[in-house]
């Protein structure tokens, strides 16, 4: 779905709870007519189930869109490997070989990606613009983050994860 | 007073007005609530004045007094709900403080006293130390200057000390490896700096350095595995060239130690 030239995506897990709440209702509206004399602002509050959701999701693909070009004048294209608790806060970018995706139907997912060197993890917090799969050549944009915040290894907070063409590959001369 | 005993207070305080609320209740002691909550009204001074000493303000935490004032000043009806209410303001500030501290807080670089390096990396040192330890104290702090810089990425840094390094080796003269380290350093930083892939030649160790290097020589790795085997070989000996020889570093490169360890690990 796209929003003028935002492309928004809702995870499953909202689209389940607005079901859910949607059985609910109309089992209660089925049986207590109390209920059913509400409905004219439990159904448009059903409905913001969805619409808060999408609304979050659309600002936050925003932001990271806007933010995007400002990590890619300052990221220094670094092996994995050199990547480490003094450079936390720093701009970098990676590119690396997508070897695990979690968390996709979160809209926040997590990847883990590898190069040469290393391997390190990848936290998103917004739907990528493409559709990264494992075994997918990536270039990560993002910054050097600590894993729970102010504690753990070194990791990538993304804000843009792009599928580079397979003959791009990872470490390889443009 | 150091500065670990004023971020200590500030759970303290306000964990303690909570403690002592809960004590008086437990035993039935009528004590008056605002009392126990001057310990999160205190706490809550104590933070901002710590965030206030930084040269980075935290606005969260310069205004948690005013936040202090609003709730506590006139406490509840309930005085269950009112201890509940400086516990979950307890807790409150001590995440404040934790996030000031790493967010707003100067970056660590001060290894604890008496710390040494472990493991491989101190055997690596050990060994290097014969060869290294007659380097002169101004080239090992240009070492050490550039190891730190390359671990905090600041490339283009690394390769302006790494060239002062080497200008300063051919005018005292000095050990070649040495050289070459510099100028390997230098190399792979200018190509992070602007980004650009490896290059087809590159500088690389001699056969006769394999000695006091850490890890394979890199003559027998081709191509990008080569280059990457040359820049670990290169800091991990301005390392063990900085730590033999400049003591005053010692405390940085030891903040630095998971860096050298990445580099070590195969």
């Amino acid at each position: 779905m796209k929003i003028g030239n935002t492309e928004v995506k809702i995870s499953i897990v909202a689209v389940a709870v607005f079901v859910i709440f949607t059985i609910f209702l109309l089992v209660a509206a089925f049986f207590s007519p109390s209920v059913r004399s509400q409905l004219i602002w439990m159904i448009p509050g059903l409905f913001l189930l969805l619409v808060i959701p999408v609304a979050l999701n659309y600002m936050s693909r925003r932001e990271y869109a806007d933010m995007a070009p400002v990590y890619a004048a300052q990221a220094k294209t670094v092996r994995i490997k050199l990547i480490n608790e003094n450079m936390i806060g720093k701009p970098v970018r990676v590119e690396g070989v997508v070897e695990q995706v979690r968390f996709r139907f979160l809209n926040r997912p997590q990847f883990v990606v590898a190069d040469r060197s290393g391997e390190i993890a990848v936290k998103m917090f917004t739907s990528p613009e493409d559709d990264v799969k494992v075994n997918d050549i990536v270039e990560v944009l993002g910054m050097v983050i600590r894993r729970y915040m102010v504690t753990g290894d070194p990791v990538i907070n993304c804000v843009s994860i792009r599928k580079l063409a397979k003959d791009a590959g990872p470490g390889k001369k443009r | 007073m150091p500065a670990v005993y004023l971020d200590l207070a500030v759970p303290v305080l306000s964990f303690g007005g909570a403690a002592l609320a809960i004590f008086a209740r437990m035993t039935g002691a009528v004590i008056d609530l605002r009392f126990t909550a001057l310990g999160c009204v205190l706490a809550s001074f104590l933070l901002a004045y710590l965030a206030w000493i930084r040269p980075k303000k935290d606005i969260v935490a310069l205004t948690t007094p005013i936040y202090a004032l609003i709730f506590f000043a006139v406490p509840l009806d309930d005085p269950a709900a009112t201890i509940i209410l400086e516990l979950l303001y307890a807790a409150s500030l001590t995440i404040l403080l934790v996030r000031l501290k790493y967010r707003f807080g100067a970056p660590r670089t001060v290894a604890p006293a008496g710390n040494k390096p472990t493991g491989p990396l101190a055997a690596y040192l050990g060994n290097a130390r014969d060869a290294l330890h007659a380097t002169n104290p101004e080239i090992a702090h240009y070492a050490a200057i550039v190891f730190l810089r390359f671990a905090r990425g600041e490339y283009r840094e690394v390769v302006q000390v790494a060239g002062a390094a080497i200008a300063e080796l051919k005018s005292i003269g000095g050990a070649a490896v040495l050289g070459r380290a510099f100028f390997i350093a230098q190399e792979q930083a200018a190509c992070l700096e602007y980004s650009q892939p490896h290059p087809d030649h590159y500088v690389q160790f001699l056969p006769e350095d394999g000695g006091l290097l850490a890890k394979f020589p890199a003559q027998d790795r081709p191509g990008e595995a080569g280059y990457d085997l040359a820049l670990e070989n290169a800091l991990l000996l301005l390392l063990a060239a900085a730590w033999n020889t400049s003591e005053r570093d010692r405390p940085q490169l030891l903040a630095a130690q998971d860096f050298a360890l990445r580099l070590l690990a195969p």
